[in-house]
């Protein structure tokens, strides 16, 4: 057996029948921890989801305020409105009859895009850590985004900032006054996307979005790309099981019903098909 | 063109775009290469004399395989006789990886624990997409495939080695390849991936990404006894055999799975939830 081989399957052995290391668990007739939290007798009533959703995707546990900002932009995600791409996914369940989970998950799926949603995270937050990597090594944010908008022929396509679908983002607004509210500073990274922001306004006419805004924040937070990935898996269920709802509400198959004569077709020709030899 | 919003409690003022709509023309209709069909005079909603790709539909229903009528779908055209055995051979030798794959115990977890019927095969078909044992890297492999085809094998494997050489193959993982849809098997060479590459190099035809690949596997196993080209790995060159559309790779792969996730999902269905291992609590560590 060649050493490698050894090396794996001895790891491999240590994990058979058990689970070791685990960051918490169900201990039957003790309680159910995470972290060393106890979520029985130490979380419910004092603190809120927020505070296990931090702890279960990060592992640490969150000061009361950046359960508040975590919560603010998951209101800011979940919008009601099924013409958006996850929302349109979970409103067809809800026409089909599908069930409420079924609709939803599949909703989320669905924003587990390299587009828009949670998928894209990932990148974002590499694409900002490149952004801000160069930013300490001399560039300044004009010269960032020059620089970035001439690799995409003049069209800005930097990621986190503009938006599908409309220009500017009312979002995040509201988020940045709700952060000084919680008396969040702004960090190195948040403040790098403010003057591309700053750039982008005057020269293109965009601006952040509300993916930048938030990939900033939680980066500015100390926490990494898993970490936000974790954190947001879910941000856009509750727009989505709205429009579920809504569909299941009306008669089925009422959204968006199409004629026969509503699909263009445009394929080959009708043809017959080929004699088996 | 700006409106300022004041930010409040905030010393200074962010500029910030109206929010409104992009001007972007949008399509008026749902436009389809793929499915004709005709509306029925009394009610529009009802289509009949469906055609696909052209072909009628109920003549391919009576006369056509499920393997010619999925290449159909996926490429347009129907596939010709050597084509149709390869992707025939392939959909049989993927349909199951056997109980011992994540994507396999997620299903009879599902299964086990009264998921609802429509939920188990989509459960297994998840995990399916992941980078370990699933189709999560497909598309990298693809990539590689046809950036190296034309290639000589030799080129590849010196242009490779310094990667190769740097990486400790110990701890090397499917999750971040270093040649994608190849590497090892719990630190070996899998004989199900060999069975099945021999299976599919034999039906007749130019298939020249598998023997390149085939090729390269040799090769390489050569020069480093432990890596061997993965199912992953041979599922890549089919595709790209076959001319299936590198976007539509992996859902073909999780497709082919399909019946193995079921049958699994499916064994211990109705049975008692002790049917499965449960881990006690002395297997049980919490940091």
């Amino acid at each position: 057996m060649k050493l490698s081989e050894q090396v794996l399957q001895a790891s491999l052995d240590k994990h058979r029948d058990k689970l070791i290391e685990r960051n918490g668990g169900w201990v039957v007739g003790e309680g159910v921890f995470s972290h060393g939290q106890n979520l029985l007798q130490g979380l419910l009533g004092n603190k809120s989801y927020f505070h296990l959703l931090i702890l279960n995707a990060t592992g640490q546990f969150p000061e009361d305020r950046l359960c508040h900002w975590l919560e603010a932009s998951f209101i800011c995600l979940s919008w009601p409105d099924p013409r958006i791409w996850c929302n349109t996914i979970g409103a067809y369940g809800g026409s089909a009859r599908a069930t409420v989970l079924a609709s939803t998950v599949a909703g989320i799926l669905g924003s587990d895009s390299s587009m828009y949603g949670t998928g894209f995270y990932p990148a974002l937050v590499k694409y900002l850590q490149d952004m801000l990597k160069l930013h300490k090594q001399g560039m300044s944010a004009e010269e960032i985004v020059d620089q970035e908008v001439a690799k995409t022929k003049g069209r800005v396509k930097m990621l986190g900032f503009a938006r599908p679908i409309a220009k500017g983002d009312e979002r995040v607004v509201e988020m940045l006054a709700y952060a000084k509210k919680l008396e969040f500073a702004n960090g190195e990274y948040m403040t790098l996307a403010l003057e591309i922001e700053k750039c982008l306004l005057e020269k293109y006419d965009e601006s952040l979005n509300i993916g930048g805004y938030i990939a900033c924040f939680l980066l500015d937070q100390n926490f990494n790309a898993q970490q936000i990935y974790n954190l947001l898996a879910i941000y856009v269920n509750s727009g989505i099981t709205a429009c579920y709802q809504a569909e299941l509400d009306k008669e089925e198959g009422h959204f968006l019903p199409m004629r026969c004569d509503d699909i263009e077709y445009t394929g080959p020709a009708a043809r017959e098909l080929p004699v088996k030899s | 063109m700006y409106e300022y919003y004041s930010m409040k409690d905030s010393d200074t003022e962010r500029k910030a775009i109206k929010v409104e709509f992009r001007e972007q023309a949008y399509a008026d209709k749902v436009t389809t290469r793929i499915w004709q069909e005709s509306s029925s005079e009394s009610n529009p909603y009802i289509g009949h004399d469906v055609r696909v790709h052209g072909y009628n539909y109920k003549d391919l229903m009576a006369t056509a395989s499920f393997s010619d009528t999925l290449y159909l779908m996926l490429t347009g055209e129907l596939p010709d006789k050597s084509r149709s055995q390869l992707l025939e051979r392939t959909l049989c030798a993927f349909a199951n990886v056997g109980p011992r794959n994540n994507a396999v115990r997620a299903a009879t977890a599902a299964g086990v624990s009264r998921a609802f019927d429509t939920h188990v095969l989509p459960i297994g078909m998840l995990v399916m997409g992941g980078k370990h044992q699933g189709c999560g890297n497909l598309a990298l492999a693809i990539e590689f495939l046809t950036a190296n085809v034309d290639k000589s094998v030799a080129d590849t494997l010196k242009a490779t080695s310094k990667a190769l050489a740097d990486i400790d193959l110990e701890t090397a993982s499917e999750s971040n390849p270093i040649l994608p849809g190849f590497g090892n098997y719990y630190g070996s060479h899998d004989p199900l991936a060999a069975d099945i590459a021999a299976c599919l190099l034999d039906v007749e035809g130019e298939w020249k990404h598998l023997q390149w690949a085939d090729d390269f596997s040799t090769a390489l196993n050569a020069a480093n006894s432990e890596w061997h080209w993965l199912r992953e790995g041979i599922f890549a060159a089919v595709c790209c055999d076959l001319n299936i559309p590198s976007v539509m790779a992996a859902a073909l792969y999780q497709l082919c799975h399909a019946p193995g996730l079921i049958a699994h999902g499916f064994e211990h269905a109705g049975s008692p939830t002790t049917v499965l291992p449960f881990v006690s609590d002395d297997n049980y560590e919490i940091k």
